[in-house]
Order: structure tokens, then sequence, then C-alpha cells
């Protein structure tokens, strides 16, 4: 007869592959009948080339021109790749940031189209074997702290919940999932329950293989490795070793539990966790190698999408109450690139013009050619020159570097923000993703969903903190090692979003919302079991109590302390930054004002100086080619303008609107009002941007140049205004200043306690 | 959008950099320089380079010539580009003449005489070096400016941070001409001059940003640095020596555009501009490794004696020459060693189209190996096998080819220390061959390669040809001493016992096969696209003469092509 805990184990792995399979054959099913599939706009279309040269035989590779009929099917034009690819095609391997940090997406799609054909519809596939094993590893979460059935019903609820369901054709995004949940129960593994050796250095194993292999589906998952390692080096603990029997043939004996593993809590030796934490980045190194090696080339881009994560619409999503500045307005790519050139171009040494510089190169090449024209310098002087291009095209390696600096100039000048974005991503997500904000285009089934997650949803907004504070006060009363490792998962993986926060990078936490109370309801189903009530003894509830008043103090400290503090440092530069902006050079600017089809009425400055000063671009760049000390025209031209505008009635808000509504870049901002009198008067800064012929992506990129700002009729505009010293501002924020300006709202704050 | 400002200062940067041309004819006392040689006496001590540049009419009918040789048929790009110069200083209200000689003239500048140009780059040197200090520092170069100065680099193209130049002109009328160019600075700049100064009894005028001006005689000089002005005013009565005109290095007239080029003043900008490259190629995760050969430059071993070089475009041709005085520049004349007249190369058929001589000494080896080869080892399809070759090759190497019907004809005959290695080197991609030796040819061994090619040894001298009799001529001819016309044909202006280091001479009219078949022995992709580019130069070209020749103590660099 098999031991009691096998028999736990296997009736458990049963139930997991039951729930495998029900959530795939589930979700392919609702795919397949509601029409679900990848779209335009899950942005897969380039990334996919190399999976359709897969499945078609040539191994994972691409060539220049694509066959006729692939380019259809990868803009979504044709549903199927009706033709099959022509054999002999001239290809070569792919490689590039956006194939290589994908490697294992590209591959599993490739695979799925290999064996069910090269259509949309088939990604489904994948997308339900993701779904299914998200939901595997979710029940399995849910269990390290709970029952069966409260597991299943929370599973069942985080997995059925609308922001889980808009992400499901989202293959870019959704695939992700399994591998960071696994790493988060490997961890939750770690510190329930003591581990054997062999158990330990399996978890981590385990821990390497899943985060490098999900670093090769989307980056994302190595946020788990410091996690992993931190839990490896410091939480985990250990069983005691293994006493030999003392007889044998004695089945009482104390050291004989029917082969359980000896019971007991013990610190592992150092060399047993460094082992561990070695064997976790060497496991995780291989799988991931094809994504680590491109992005230590590249960056990754990650620079660019940490620069989006201070946009105006990630900052609105994660809920915090906004100060009177907003780094960036928008988080439409080429705005942001737009951002993070004119940082460079104004501000960065690297990337300033230096006028003369080809032309000493080339009177050095040249004086060296007249001694000797063998010289390679005659060679080297163009190669450099042509290095020195000045034009930065979005996701390339310069513009990652540039993208860095001003991420850390935003940091930099913003660390309480930071902070508690951080903290506040963390309640959103604790207060359930579901409610209201992430809603998308919803069929018939996610609307159900919708209409059954919405009070759960509201419930959780309100309580959602309270619940996760008091499941991990329980833990505390009973463990302080595991609490804390409970508030690590919390704060680190619930926080880590906030770098840009959007649902298809939070909606695999989203069931956190749900396991706190669950695990609250658990122990109440527990408490009021009439044997567990026998055995409650006031001694041991203080002491429990007292674990959890000590945990709960030092939680809140060591919470507290870095937000304080880094707000601190923040004020000193906003002081700074409040006085910059009051003393800012204005010219004003005339402007046109025509009503808004949406209300109100949108005003469009009649011309922007900065934005006409092109020189004849192409002759422009040949004289700075050849080397004479002209300045090249910039990729994108800015200006900066500041409108002063009196609100009265309502909180003011404004609408950035775009010549292109396609393009993604139109904002609206709200300014909401907090105690400032009524009306009140502002001067709204924001940036204005113009690409030149000279970006590289002038002609095929979706460029859009500011048509105007729309106002509601409650506020007046009293005028437009230039920045003439639009250098000194290295941001080019969007700034609310008031004209009272002890009212201007220093930092972003946390919704502890939101108006409901 | 062409603003109106941008038209007045593309139209100020053309006509300050190209239009200060035109001198009066030389007056008995005062300063009007009516030679390059002239204009070169007058370079400022911290010129790194002096151009001396014909009168603009004469300029401007090179530009004419250069432009039509490059353009397709039918099209005149330089009367457009002439025509668009003229419609932007309409534009912008600078002129209303409707040619660039008038315009110069209206402006009292004088389109019948030379004018020059004194540039110093140390200045932009030294900015990269703040830069890379300041981008290690993690500060932006901006930042060290003075308060304001940022908007002011942004928007000011005369600036001085980058390029000392001052360009000296000839005028018919110099007030007028100082007039209206201080109007044009006026516009630029803004503002009245800053203040005036005396040197050497003549008033420069100081502008915004370093800019100024003044006449002396019918000179109307300008430059965005006073110092540097100063230095070229006080030339007049103290010129710098000229070597361009002395009997090795002649002056030519009418003149070409002439430029005294201090090697050692170029040299000292390198450790500063390769640092920012270096810098530029880490932040752009470029390689960088093409930098490197600016670490140990040729120039570091340059004295100060300028560097004369002239180019010169007539209906004949275009010709490029550089002279050198080694006898002041002896670290650099150490450095390259001896050269000899070419012997070997006296020996290819006459008929050959491609001639090619080197004189692969010692120390040109030495230069070859630390610099050429490992710049271009991605370009060579044999890295080590090139190298290796060079090993061998010790002496004098020439080569001639013959084109025509696709499958041109070639002659080697290289001086080449190790035989044995040489010839196991070619068997590891030919089928072994044994030395055997011909009666006709006593003391020659020979070992065929066909049908690629076939080599012969006679004492230490390889002789290589794509036919069999045509190596057992070559070598014939070599040990009877049988010399042939080729050099004089091909190289008429090099005597026989003039010392030589290269000299490549290309009759044109089959390069479009020899091309190809050089493209592809060189292991090129794709040569056979190298066809067109041999048609396209011998449609341009009668001739193409390169070489480097000692002359005395000078070295010559030069390029000639014959225009057809």
């Amino acid at each position: 007869m098999p031991p009691a805990h096998t028999k736990r184990l296997r009736s458990e792995a049963a139930v997991v592959a039951a729930i495998f399979v029900v959530a795939t054959v589930g979700c392919w099913s609702y795919m397949k009948a509601f029409g679900i599939v990848t779209g335009p706009e899950h942005n897969v279309s380039d990334m996919l080339r190399p999976a359709v040269f897969y499945a078609s035989g040539y191994g994972f590779s691409e060539s220049q021109t694509l066959p006729d009929g692939v380019q259809d099917f990868l803009a979504h034009k044709t549903p199927r790749l009706e033709k099959p690819l022509p054999s002999g095609l001239p290809v070569q391997p792919a490689r590039g940031l956006f194939y290589q940090d994908r490697f294992y997406l590209i591959y599993a799609v490739g695979i799925v189209w290999r064996l069910f054909g090269i259509s949309w519809a088939n990604v489904a596939i994948l997308s339900s074997l993701f779904f299914g094993a998200t939901a595997a590893v979710v029940y399995g979460i849910f269990r390290l702290g709970m029952r069966r059935p409260i597991a299943l019903a929370g599973a069942a609820a985080a997995m059925s919940s609308p922001s889980m369901l808009v992400e499901l054709p989202s293959i870019r995004d959704f695939t992700k999932a399994p591998f960071i949940l696994a790493a988060l129960f490997l961890c939750g593994c770690l510190i329930v329950r003591p581990v054997t050796r062999q158990r330990y250095f399996a978890t981590a194993l385990a821990m390497g293989l899943v985060i490098g292999a999900g670093m090769g589906f989307r980056q994302d998952a190595v946020v788990c490795l410091p996690l992993a390692l931190f839990f490896l080096l410091f939480l985990a603990r250990g069983t005691p070793p293994v006493e030999p029997k003392t007889n044998p043939s004695d089945p009482s004996d104390p050291t004989d539990r029917a082969g359980c593993p000896p019971r007991g809590v013990q610190r592992l030796p150092l060399k047993t966790r460094m082992t561990g934490a070695a064997l976790t980045l060497a496991a995780f190194v291989v799988p991931a190698w094809p994504a680590l090696s491109i992005t230590s080339e590249t960056g990754g881009n990650n620079a660019f999408y940490l620069t989006q994560g201070f946009s105006l619409p990630c900052l609105q999503s994660v809920d915090l109450e906004r100060a009177s500045y907003t780094p960036l307005f928008s988080n439409a790519d080429y705005l942001v690139h737009a951002f993070i050139y004119t940082h460079a171009k104004t501000h960065l040494a690297y990337y300033q013009s230096l006028p003369g510089f080809y032309l000493a190169l080339l009177f050095t090449a040249f004086g060296e050619a007249l001694a000797t024209p063998a010289t390679p310098t005659l060679a080297f002087a163009p190669q450099a020159a042509l290095m020195m291009s000045e034009s930065m095209d979005i996701w390339t390696p310069p513009a990652e570097k540039a993208a860095r600096r001003y991420v850390y100039e935003i940091a930099a000048t913003f660390p309480g923000d930071v902070v508690a974005r951080w903290y506040a991503a963390t309640l959103r997500i604790v207060r359930n993703l579901s409610n209201g904000t992430f809603t998308g285009h919803l069929d018939a089934i996610a609307k159900t969903a919708a209409n059954i997650h919405t009070p759960i949803a509201g419930h959780l907004y309100r309580f959602g903190l309270w619940y996760a504070a008091a499941a991990i006060l329980i833990i505390a009363g009973r463990d302080m090692r595991i609490a804390f490792g409970v508030l690590c998962l919390l704060i680190y993986l619930c926080g880590y979003p906030s770098l840009e926060f959007q649902n298809r990078h939070a909606f695999h936490l989203n069931f956190a919302s749900l396991w706190f109370p669950g695990f609250v309801l658990d122990r109440i189903v527990g408490a009021v079991n009439p044997q567990q009530l026998r055995r409650l003894r006031p001694g041991g509830m203080l002491r429990a109590a007292m674990r959890a008043g000590f945990f709960a103090a030092a939680a809140a400290l060591l919470l507290w302390a870095p937000l304080y503090a880094a707000r601190a440092w923040q004020e000193r530069n906003i002081v700074e930054l409040i006085e910059q902006y009051r003393m800012a050079e204005l010219e004003p600017l005339p402007s046109t004002v025509s009503p808004y089809s949406g209300g109100g009425k949108i005003y469009c400055p009649s011309r922007f100086p900065s934005l006409e000063h092109i020189p004849p671009v192409k002759l422009w760049n040949v004289l700075a080619f050849a080397g004479l000390p002209v300045e090249r025209v910039p990729d994108i031209l800015f200006e900066y303008v500041a409108v002063e505008i009196e609100s009265s009635g309502e909180d003011p808000n404004v609408v950035f609107k775009f010549d292109d509504p396609a393009s993604g870049c139109d904002t609206w901002e709200l300014y909401p009002l907090s105690g400032e009198p009524n009306p009140c008067t502002f001067r709204l800064f924001f940036p204005v941007f113009r690409f030149t012929e000279n970006f590289p992506r002038f002609h095929d990129a979706p460029l859009s140049t500011l048509r105007g700002v729309v106002f509601p009729d409650s506020v007046r505009v009293k005028g437009f205004y230039r920045v003439r010293n639009k250098e000194d501002f290295p941001l080019l924020m969007n700034v609310w200043l008031p004209s009272d300006l002890s009212f201007f709202k220093t930092h972003q704050k946390l919704k502890l306690f939101p108006h409901l | 959008m062409r603003s109106k400002r941008y038209v007045r200062i593309a139209a100020v940067t053309l006509v300050v950099s190209t239009a200060l041309a035109v001198f009066p004819a030389k007056g008995e006392d005062e300063p009007s320089p009516a030679s390059a040689q002239d204009i070169l006496r007058l370079a400022p001590e911290s010129a790194a380079l002096s151009l001396a540049f014909p009168p603009m009419n004469d300029l401007m009918k090179k530009i004419h010539l250069l432009a039509g040789l490059f353009s397709d048929p039918g099209t005149e790009p330089a009367d457009g580009a002439a025509r668009i110069l003229m419609q932007w200083l309409r534009d912008s209200g600078l002129s209303e003449q409707k040619t660039l000689s008038d315009m110069l003239q209206t402006y009292g500048l004088d389109p019948g005489a030379p004018f020059g140009l004194f540039l110093d780059p140390s200045p932009v040197a030294l900015h990269a070096r703040k830069v890379t200090e300041l981008a290690e520092s993690g500060t932006a170069w901006w930042q060290a400016l003075p308060a304001g100065a940022n908007r002011k680099h942004t928007n000011n193209w005369f600036h001085s941070d980058f390029i000392n130049a001052v360009a000296v002109i000839g005028c018919i009328d110099p007030a007028l001409a100082l007039s209206r160019l201080e109007n044009l600075l006026e516009i630029v700049l803004g503002g009245e001059p800053l203040r005036e100064e005396i040197v050497e009894n003549f008033t420069i005028r100081i502008h915004a940003d370093g800019m100024a001006c003044g006449v002396a005689g019918k000179l109307l000089f300008v430059g965005n640095h006073v110092p540097m002005l100063r230095e070229a005013l006080e030339r007049i009565s103290k010129p710098a020596s000229v070597r361009y005109g002395a009997p090795e290095c002649p002056a030519k007239a009418p003149g070409p555009v002439v430029c005294a080029t201090r090697l050692d003043r170029l040299y000292n900008l390198q450790p500063e501009l390769s640092e920012y490259l270096r810098r530029i190629a880490v932040a752009e995760k470029k390689p960088s490794g093409l930098n490197n050969v600016l670490h140990n430059p040729i120039a570091a071993s340059m004295g100060s004696d300028p560097c004369i070089s002239t180019l010169d475009v007539t209906e004949k041709g275009i010709e490029f020459a550089a002279w050198l005085d080694l006898s002041a520049h002896t670290r650099y004349a150490a450095i390259i060693g001896n050269a000899k007249p070419a012997r070997l190369g006296a020996f290819m058929p006459e008929e050959c189209q491609a001639f090619l001589c080197l004189q692969l000494t010692e120390n040109v080896r030495d230069l070859l190996r630390q610099r050429w080869i490992p710049f271009h080892a991605e370009d060579i399809h044999d890295p080590i096998g090139f190298f290796r070759s060079f090993h061998f090759l010790n002496g004098e190497t020439a080569l001639g080819i013959v084109g025509g019907n696709g499958s041109p004809r070639v002659f080697a005959l290289a001086e080449v220390s190790e035989f044995d290695s040489l010839k196991a080197m070619i068997e590891k991609t030919q089928s072994s061959a044994p030395w055997i030796e011909d009666p006709n040819v006593p003391g020659a061994r020979f070992a065929d390669y066909p049908p690629y090619f076939f080599l012969g040894r006679l004492g230490n001298v390889a002789i290589a040809a794509t036919e069999r009799e045509s190596c057992r001529r070559l070598a014939q001819a070599l040990a009877s001493n049988q010399k042939t016309a080729i050099l004089e044909m091909h190289a008429s202006s090099i005597e026989p016992d003039m010392p030589l280091f290269g000299l490549l001479s290309l009759e044109t009219d089959d390069l479009d096969s020899i091309l190809p078949f050089v493209a592809k022995w060189v292991g090129a992709e794709s040569p056979e696209s190298f066809g067109p580019l041999g048609s396209t130069i011998a449609r341009l070209f009668r001739e193409i003469q390169l070489g480097k020749v000692f002359q005395g103590n000078w070295q010559k660099v030069f390029a000639e092509l014959s225009l057809r």
C-alpha cells in the first residue's frame, strides 16, 4: 500500500491533469465557437515569419522577400496560408531581437502550424494549451494555502476573469503566464514546508528551467530569477537528516513514518544553498541562451518599455492619485521614441552633434593618405562617418542606450513615484484587475464572465487589501518566515508590472486578489471545525497574535521607509522643477479655435516656429556628411508649448488630438482638483513633436502630429505660448502649473482608501 | 520647408566659404596676391590645412568639367546647382544678379583672382575630448558651457568651437566688400560688431561668436577665430615659406587647387578623435576594431614641413599629386625605407593593359602586416593565405594583364624568399606538379598547374602566367635580360632609374573583362558585377595611373586619370 503522502500526490496529480485537460479543451472550444483568433492588434505578424518557414520545412529561417500569400497571411488579410511555400527558396537563419527573445514562442507556433496547418485559427490550439497549463499552475498555487474545494473555486474564478480571457488571443503576452506562475508556485513550495535535499535541488533545477524556458517566450519571466535565488538562499528550510532506524522490525519506531520525510525544520547548510542557487542559474542559462544572447547585444528594448511605464495611460491604469506632472502623456511607440530621441539629442553627450568632427576626421585620413596612399584610414573615415549617423531609429541599440538614460533621468527625478507606483501595482492586483478598468471588447462568454465577476471585483476593490493583510497576519501568527515569503512574493511579483502597468502585463497575477480571501475563508472553515476548536489554547493564540502584531509593525516599517525616503528626495527635485517652470521663457503663439464634435472646443496654435525651421533635409545631410560643419537636420523637431487656462466647475481635462486617430496617440488627460480655488488658473505645459524626413521610418511608420488640444466648455483658454528655453527642460513633461503654487501636487499618491 | 532664415544662412555659408573669391590685378604697394604661392604665403601658423584655390571663374570651369564627367549625358548638374544657388540668393534678398560672377562683383569681390582658405581643426579634437570626459562623468557637454550658451551653440553654425577658419579673398572694391560682408554677418549673428582691433596697421572688426573680418589693401580677410585671423594678417609683413613651386614640386599655371597640409598637426588630433570614436562605437555597440588603425598612425612620424598636394581638372584629365620632402621628415623616411627602380616590371609584355609594379620591401611588408591586413581582414577571402603570401614575397612584384575576349591573360614576376613553401602553399589547392627543366631556358625550372596557371623559377624570381608559353617566354626574357618598352609606354613621366614603391597603370579599353577577372581572383562576391563598373570607367577615362615614386629627396604620390 503506498504511503499516505504518495497517495495525496497521486490524487493531486490526477486533479491537476483533469484541470489541464478541462481548461485546455474548454478554452479551445470557447475560442473556436466564438472565432477568437490572434489578430493584427496583437502585434505578432512580423514576429511569426520564421514560424511560417519552420512549418513549411525550412527550419528557423526567413527570406528577404516573402513568397506570394505569406505577407497577406501575416498581415491577417487571409485567415490561412492557402498555398504552401515552394521548395528551394533562398532563406537565411532568422536572427534579430524580435525573433530571438521569443525564440520558443515562435518555435511553438511553428510546430502547431506544422502539425495542424498554417492558419490563425490554429494559434488557438497553442493558446488553449497555455491556458490549460496556467489553470493547472494556478490551482497548484491555491492549493498551497487552502483545501481542495476552495482552491478549485479560486482557480476557476481566476481563470474565468475577464482580465484573463481578453488576453487569450494575445499569445505574445499570454504564453509567459504559466512560466511566471510556475516559478511562483515553486517558490511557494520552498517555504510552506521544509524540503529534503533531493527535493530542494529538484526545485532549484526546475526553477531555473522554468524561468529560462519562459524567457524564450517572453522576457518578463526573468523577473522571477532574483526571486527564486532569494527564496533558495534565504527562505527555504530543510528537514532534519533521516535517522537510521533503531529497530527495523519495530513498526512503531518513531523514525519510520511510512516513508514520509522526517519532521522538523532546519536551516539548510550554506553549501547546499549555494549549490542550489548555482544549479538554478545554470539551469536557467541553458534554455534562456537564445534570448539572453540577443538581450545582451541589444538590451532587449527594455528601457523603451520602462519608459512607456511612465506614460499617462500606464499611470492611470495603476490607479494612482496623479501629481501635477506626467512624464509622458502617451505610450504610443513613436511618441515615446520622440521623447527619448529629443532627450538624447539635447542632453546626452553621445548624441550631440559635433559639427566639424567629420571634417577633422576626413582631414586626418587625407593627411595620412598623402604620405601612404594604402592607409586604411581612407576606408576608415567614411565608415566612421557612417557609424556616427545622427539618425536614431526606434528599437535600435543607440535608441535603447538613450532610453536607459531617459528612464534613469525620470527615476532619479521622481524616486518617490517609482516606489509609489510599485506599491500601487500591488494594490491594483490584490484589488482585482477586473473591476472595470480592463473591459476590452468582450464576447458573450467574456461578458457573462464580466457580469459574474463585477460584484466580486467590486467587493475586492474595497476589501482586497484587507484580505491580503489578514491572510498575511494569520500566516505570521503561525510562522513569520512564511509570512515574510508571502509578502515578498506579493510585493515583488505584483509590484513588477508597475514598470509598465497594463492588463497584458498583469493579468496572470490577478489570481492573487482571490487567493487571499480564499486563504482567509479556508482558515475560517478550519477554525469552525470542532476538532480544531478544541485544539486552540489561549497561550498559543496570544503568542500567535504577538507574532502577527510584531510582523505587522515590521512590515509596515519595511514598506513605509523606502517610500518616504524616496519622496523626501523627490521633494528636493520638485522645488527646482517648479521654479524652472515658473521662470520658463514664454513667447505668445496665435491660435485658432473651433467647436469639437465630441464636445468642447479644439484649439490649435497657428504655428509652431521650432517645427518650421527645417533647411532642405537632403542638402543639409549631404553637406554634413561631406564634413562641413553644419548641423544635420534632426529626426524629430520639437516645440514645448504652454497653454494658460482657467477652469471653473468640473475638474479640468484636455484631449490631445492627433492628425491620424489610428496612430493611437490621442490621449485624454484629467486633472482632478483637490481644494484649489474655483475658478482656478493653470498653465499646462506639453511637448509637440514633428518627425522629419531624416527619421529612418518616416515613410512607413504611423507618425502623427498634434492637431490640437480639446478643452471642455468649462475651461477658458487664455492663450498659447512656446517655451523659448525648451532645452532647459530635459523631460518635456506635461505639467499643470497652478497659479497658486501651493496647490502643486508634488508626488503621486497611493489610494489606500479609495473612494467607492 | 524653406524658411527665409535658412535660406539666408545657406546663402551666407556659400558666400563666405566659396564666394570669398576674387582678386584685382596686383597693385604695386598693396597686398594683392595673384598666384597660389601668394595665397599660401598668408597661411597662419596655426593652420593645419592651407588651401589655395584658382580664381572663381576657373574654379567654376573645373567644377563644370567634373560635374559633367559624372553626370548622365544631357544633364548639366553644375548649371542646375548654380541656378539653385542664385535662386536662394534672390529668395533671401541678397542678390538680384543672375550669375555668380556678377553677384560677386556686386559684393565688391573679384571673380578673376585666386583665393585661400586656412583651416585649423584642433578645436574639434579638444571638443571631442571634452565630450568624452563629460560623457564618462555622465554629464552632457552643454552643461559645462556658460549659461545661455547652449542655445547659441544649437543655433549658430559659424561658431569657432569646432573648426577655426580664415578665408582670404581679393576685392575689386574693398570698402564695398567689407560693408556687404558685415551686413551679412549682422543678419546671421545679429547686432553690430562688438569691437575693433588694429593688427599690423589693419583694422579688424570683431562680431559675435568670434567672427571677424577686415581688409588689407585689396584683400578681404574673414574668419571665425580672431587669433588665427591676426596670424594671417601678420603674414603680410612676414610671409610663410612656401614649398609649392620648388623644382621637385613645380607650380602649374593655370593653377590647380593647392593644399599645404601640416601632417604633424593632423596627427595631434588623432588621440582625441579616436577616443571619441571608440566611445561612439561602444555607445552604439558597433565594432571599433577599425579604430585601432589610428593608434599607430604613419603621421606620427611626420615633421613640420607641410605636404603639398594639388588637384587639377582640365579637359585632358584629372590630376592629383602630393609631394613630401623626406629630408624634412626623417623619421617617416626611416619607417618606409628605401625604394628601388622597377626591374622586373620592365620585362612585362608590352601588350599588357593593366600593369602593376610593387616594391615589397621589409618596411613596406611591416606596414602592410601591421596596419592594412588587420584592418581589411574581414574583406579578404583568405586572410591567412594572403598574409603568408606577403611573407614569401620579398622585393619587387610585377603583374601584367591583357584583357579581352572574356579571358584575360596574366603575367607575374616576383622576388620570392621561400620557393618551396610557396609551392607547398599552392599545392594545398592544386594537384602536385614536379619541377621540370626547359632546355630553351637554362637555369630555370617550371611547374605546371593547368588550366589555371604555370609557374616558373629563375634564381629568386618566381614567374607565373596563365599560358605555358607565356611563362616560358617571360623566363627567357628574364634570363637574357631582354626588357620591353612597357615602362615607357605606361609611365612615360617616370624615368627608368626612378625609385618607386608602387605603380599601377590601366588602359581602360578592356577593363570590363579585367575587373571581373581580378575580382574573381581575389574572391569577391559576384565578380561579374564588376564588368559594368569597368565599362563605366572605360567610358570616362582612357588611362589611369597611380603611383608613389621618389624624385631626389621628395616623395611623390600621384593619380592621373586621362579623359577620353
